[in-house]
C-alpha cells in the first residue's frame, strides 16, 4: 500500500497523469495500462470515453469528440458533442474522473484527496475553474500547484541539493505546447518568475518535418504519397519512431515496401537513411525559437545579478539532443534530465500532495553519470594550439545510467590511416581541463577526407565504459572498455534514510506536543552525530521508539472497548 | 523502557558506601538493567528493519499490481516485442497483396497469401492473434482512426481501410490496429 491515500494529478493540454507515493518516493499509476493518457474525450451515445480509446476514435467521431479542453478553461465556452453542451471545467471533469477511477483500478484505492497542476500563467478564472473540475470529479483538491514548481520539487528530490537561493529554469516542450518558466527557489520556497511559451509547438511539428522529408524522397521517384490518406498515416508512424531513434541513434536506415504508388502505377518503396544532422538542420529553426523564449523569460525575470543556475528539462520532446545542446550553448547552467520528462509534472504533484498530507517523503535514487563523457577532436580553433583541445561530449552529465550514446564525427584527411580515441570525463570545452579516461587506436580504412566515424559510449552501472568506434559502411569497427575513475554514476542524490530515520519521520506525523518535539531534537541528533556519538544517538531514539509502544499498549489496555 | 530506568535509578552510588540498603536495588540490578537494555534495544531495531522491509514489500506489490496491468506475455507464450519484425513484415505483405491485386497480378498474389497464412499460424502458436479487418462498430480499443477517405458504398464513419492489423494476445490488446474510415 502507500503512504497515504493523496495523488497528484497533471492534467494537461496533450496528455495528462496520476501519481502517489510509494515508500516515499513518487510512482505513476498506469491507467488502462498506460501511465499517459490523452486528455480527450469522446461523448458517445449513453457513455463517455475518456483517454487512449477517445484518441482512437476521434476522427470517426470527430463531433462528438472534445481536445485540448485545457486551452479553454475559463472562458464562457461551450463545447457541443452530439446532443451534450458542455462547459470546459466539464470536460476536465471527465478526464479527472477516468484517471481517478483507473488509479482505483490499478491501486485498489480510492482516490479523493488529489493535488492537480496548472499552468503557471493560469489567471483567477482559469484556477476557479479547474477547481469546479475537481469538484465535479468528485475529487478533494488539496492545492493547485503551478506545473513549473511541480517539476522543480521532484527533481529537488532527485538531485542534490544546490545553493540556499538559486534561479531554476524549467524548460517544457511536450507534444503540443513548449512552456518555460523561471523559478527562484529560496530555502525551498518556489517563487514563478517569468513565464513565456508557445501554445503551439511541439513533439507533432518535428514530426510534421519528418513527414516532409520522406514526402520529398518520394517525390524523386514521381509519387505523391499526400494523396494517398493510407501511405500518409504511415508515414506519420514512421516519422514518430524515426524521430525517437535518432535521440540516441545518428543515422536510421528508413525502409517501407509497398508505401504507394508512382504516376504510372507501379509500387513505390521508401529506402531512405536519415542522419540526426539532417532532421537537427530541419527543426533547428523551431528549436531556436523557444531558446528565443528561454531569453525573453529570464529577461523578464528581471534577474538583477543572479544567473539561471539549473535547467530542468520536462516533457518528451526535450528527448531530442538539440535541445540539451542548445540550452547549453546559451546558458551556462547545470542541465538535468534525470525524471522522466514525460511524468515529471504529476510526480511532483504526488509529492506535493504527500508532503501536504504529513506523509513522508523519501529522496528519488537515479544513478546518473556525474560528469559528461567525450573525446577529443580537432575543432577550428585548435588550429592555433600546438596540439588539438577539443572536448567533445557524447554522453552528457546527468544522464540516467545505463546509457548508450551515439555521435558522428569526420576524418580529417583524404586516406586518413588511423584515429586516436582519447577518452575524457569533464565538463571543460578543453581536454587539458578535464580527466583523461583512456586511449586506443583505431585503423582506418582508406575513404575521403570528411568520411564519418560513428562513436558509441555505453556506459554502465559499475562504472565501465564500452567505446565502439565504427566506419560506417564498413565492417570495420573496435569496442574497447574503459572503467571510470569515480565509479561513473554519482548517485545523485545523497544518502538514501535508513530504516530507523524512516521510522522516526512516520512516527512524527503522529504525534502532537512534547512527545513531537522531543522526537524531532532526538532524530537531528542522530542524524548529524558520527562515529560513537551517533551510536548514543541511536539508543535514544530506539528507547523513545520503546517508551512509544510501552504508551500504546497502556492506550491499548485502558480502552474501554477492548474490554 | 523509562519505567525499568527509573526502578533502578538510585543504584550503584549508594551501594558502594557500605553495608546494602534494603531499599535499594540489589548489585546485579545494573547489569540487569544494561542487558534488558540491550535487549530491548535490539528488538526496537530488529522492530523497525521489519516495519521499513514491510513498506518496501507494500512498495513492491504496488509496483507489481501496476505492472501486471501494463503489457505482460503469459507463461509460455512469446514476448510481442520481440515479434514485431515479424508483425511490421506482415503489414507491408497485405500491402504488397492489396498493390498485386489492384494490378491484376492475382496468382503472385494468392501465392503471397499462402505466405501470410504460414506467418499468421506461427504467430498463432506463440499466442498471438493478428485482427487485419476492422468491424464495424470500430472498436477504438483494438483498432485506432488514422485519416479518412471517400468510399461512396460505406456509411459515414463505416471502417474502410486497415492501414496495420491490430494483434492481440487473449483479450489483452498487444499492439493497436491502424484504419481509415469513410468521410463523406
Amino acid at each position: 500500500m502507500s503512504d497515504t491515500t493523496v495523488f497528484g494529478i497533471d492534467l494537461g493540454t496533450t496528455n495528462s497523469s496520476i501519481s502517489w507515493l510509494v515508500a516515499g518516493r513518487p510512482v505513476a499509476i498506469p491507467v488502462d495500462g498506460h501511465p499517459i493518457v490523452p486528455s480527450i474525450v469522446l461523448f458517445d451515445e449513453g457513455r463517455t470515453i475518456v483517454g487512449r480509446e477517445a484518441r482512437n476514435l476521434e476522427l470517426q467521431r470527430p463531433d462528438a469528440t472534445i481536445r485540448s479542453v485545457k486551452r479553454r478553461m475559463g472562458q464562457e465556452h461551450r463545447y457541443t458533442a452530439g446532443a451534450r453542451v458542455l462547459a470546459p471545467e466539464e470536460v476536465s471533469a471527465e478526464i479527472l474522473r477516468a484517471l481517478g477511477t483507473g488509479a482505483e483500478r490499478t491501486t485498489g484505492q480510492p482516490v479523493r484527496d488529489v493535488v492537480i497542476t496548472v499552468p503557471a500563467y493560469f489567471d483567477d478564472a482559469q484556477r476557479r475553474a479547474t477547481l469546479k473540475a475537481g469538484e465535479l470529479a468528485g475529487l478533494n483538491v488539496l492545492r493547485l500547484l503551478n506545473e513549473p514548481t511541480s517539476a522543480s520539487l521532484v527533481y529537488d528530490h532527485a538531485t542534490t541539493a544546490g545553493a540556499d537561493s538559486e534561479i531554476v529554469m524549467i524548460y517544457d516542450l511536450g507534444g503540443g505546447t513548449f512552456d518555460v518558466s523561471i523559478l527562484e527557489v529560496v530555502e525551498g520556497v518556489r517563487e514563478v518568475r517569468a513565464t513565456a511559451g508557445n501554445t503551439h509547438l511541439g513533439g507533432d511539428d518535428f514530426d510534421d518535418v519528418l513527414v516532409q522529408l520522406f514526402v520529398e524522397e518520394l517525390r524523386k521517384a514521381a509519387a505523391n504519397p499526400r494523396d494517398d490518406a493510407r501511405a500518409m498515416a504511415r508515414l506519420r508512424r514512421i516519422a514518430e519512431d524515426t524521430k525517437i531513434r535518432l535521440s540516441t541513434e545518428v543515422a536510421v536506415c528508413v525502409r517501407e515496401e509497398f508505401l504507394c504508388q508512382d504516376d504510372r502505377g507501379h509500387p513505390v518503396h521508401l529506402d531512405v537513411e536519415i542522419t540526426r544532422r539532417e532532421l537537427e538542420r530541419r527543426i533547428s529553426p523551431l528549436l531556436q525559437s523557444t531558446i528565443e523564449l528561454c531569453r525573453k523569460a529570464v529577461e523578464d525575470a528581471q534577474l538583477s545579478g543572479q544567473r539561471v543556475g539549473r535547467i530542468c528539462l520536462v516533457g518528451g520532446s526535450t528527448r531530442i539532443p538539440l535541445v540539451r545542446a542548445l540550452l547549453s550553448q546559451t546558458f551556462d547552467a547545470d542541465i538535468h534530465e534525470e525524471i522522466d520528462p514525460d511524468l515529471a509534472v504529476a510526480l511532483g504533484a504526488s509529492l506535493q500532495a504527500g508532503m501536504l498530507a504529513g506523509a513522508p517523503v523519501e529522496r528519488i535514487l537515479v544513478d546518473v553519470a556525474s560528469h559528461s563523457l567525450g573525446m577529443l577532436v580537432v575543432s577550428d580553433g585548435d588550429y592555433e594550439r600546438d596540439r588539438p583541445d577539443t572536448f567533445a561530449p557524447v554522453l552528457r552529465r546527468n544522464t540516467v545510467l545505463p546509457a548508450t550514446r551515439t555521435e558522428e564525427f569526420y576524418t580529417l584527411y583524404d586516406n586518413q590511416e588511423e584515429l586516436e580515441v582519447e577518452v575524457f570525463q569533464g565538463e571543460a570545452p578543453r581536454c587539458s581541463q578535464n580527466t583523461r579516461i583512456g586511449s586506443f587506436d583505431f585503423p582506418l580504412r582508406p575513404a575521403p577526407v570528411h568520411s564519418p566515424v560513428r562513436v558509441e559510449f555505453a556506459y554502465d552501472l559499475n562504472g565501465v565504459v564500452k567505446v565502439s568506434v565504427s566506419q560506417p559502411g564498413t565492417d570495420n569497427a573496435k569496442t574497447v572498455a574503459l572503467s571510470v575513475a569515480d565509479a561513473g554514476k554519482a548517485a545523485q542524490t545523497g544518502k538514501a534514510a535508513g530504516p530507523l530515520e524512516r521510522k522516526a519521520r512516520n512516527l512524527l506525523a503522529s504525534l502532537t506536543g512534547e512527545a513531537r518535539d522531543e522526537l524531532e531534537r532526538l532524530l537531528d541528533t542522530y542524524l548529524l552525530a558520527s562515529g560513537d556519538a551517533r551510536d548514543r544517538a541511536e539508543e535514544r531514539l530506539l528507547d523513545f521508539f520503546l517508551d512509544q509502544d510501552d504508551a500504546a499498549d497502556s492506550d491499548d489496555a485502558n480502552d474501554p472497548a477492548d474490554g | 523502557m523509562s519505567w525499568l530506568t527509573r526502578l533502578f535509578s538510585r543504584k550503584v552510588s549508594s551501594q558502594s558506601s557500605g553495608a546494602a540498603d534494603p531499599d535499594l536495588p540489589p548489585v546485579w540490578a545494573a547489569e540487569l538493567l544494561d542487558a534488558v537494555q540491550k535487549a530491548s534495544r535490539s528488538q526496537a531495531r530488529a522492530i523497525a528493519r521489519i516495519e521499513d522491509l514491510e513498506s518496501k514489500l507494500e512498495g513492491g506489490f504496488a509496483d507489481l499490481r501496476a505492472a501486471i496491468s501494463v503489457a505482460r506475455p503469459a507463461p509460455g507464450t512469446a514476448d510481442p516485442g520481440r515479434l514485431e519484425a515479424v508483425l511490421d513484415a506482415l503489414d507491408i505483405l497485405d500491402q504488397a497483396r492489396r498493390t498485386l491485386s489492384a494490378a491484376g497480378h492475382m496468382q503472385v498474389e494468392q501465392g503471397l497469401a499462402g505466405v501470410a497464412e504460414r506467418m499468421d499460424a506461427f504467430l498463432a502458436a506463440e499466442g498471438l492473434a493478428r485482427r487485419p479487418a476492422a468491424s464495424e462498430p470500430l472498436d477504438g480499443k483494438l483498432f485506432r482512426v488514422v485519416g479518412t477517405i471517400e468510399r461512396p458504398d460505406l456509411p459515414n464513419g463505416a471502417p474502410a481501410q486497415v492501414v496495420r492489423a491490430a494483434v492481440s494476445m487473449g483479450e489483452r490488446v498487444i499492439r493497436e490496429g491502424e484504419v481509415l474510415v469513410n468521410r463523406r
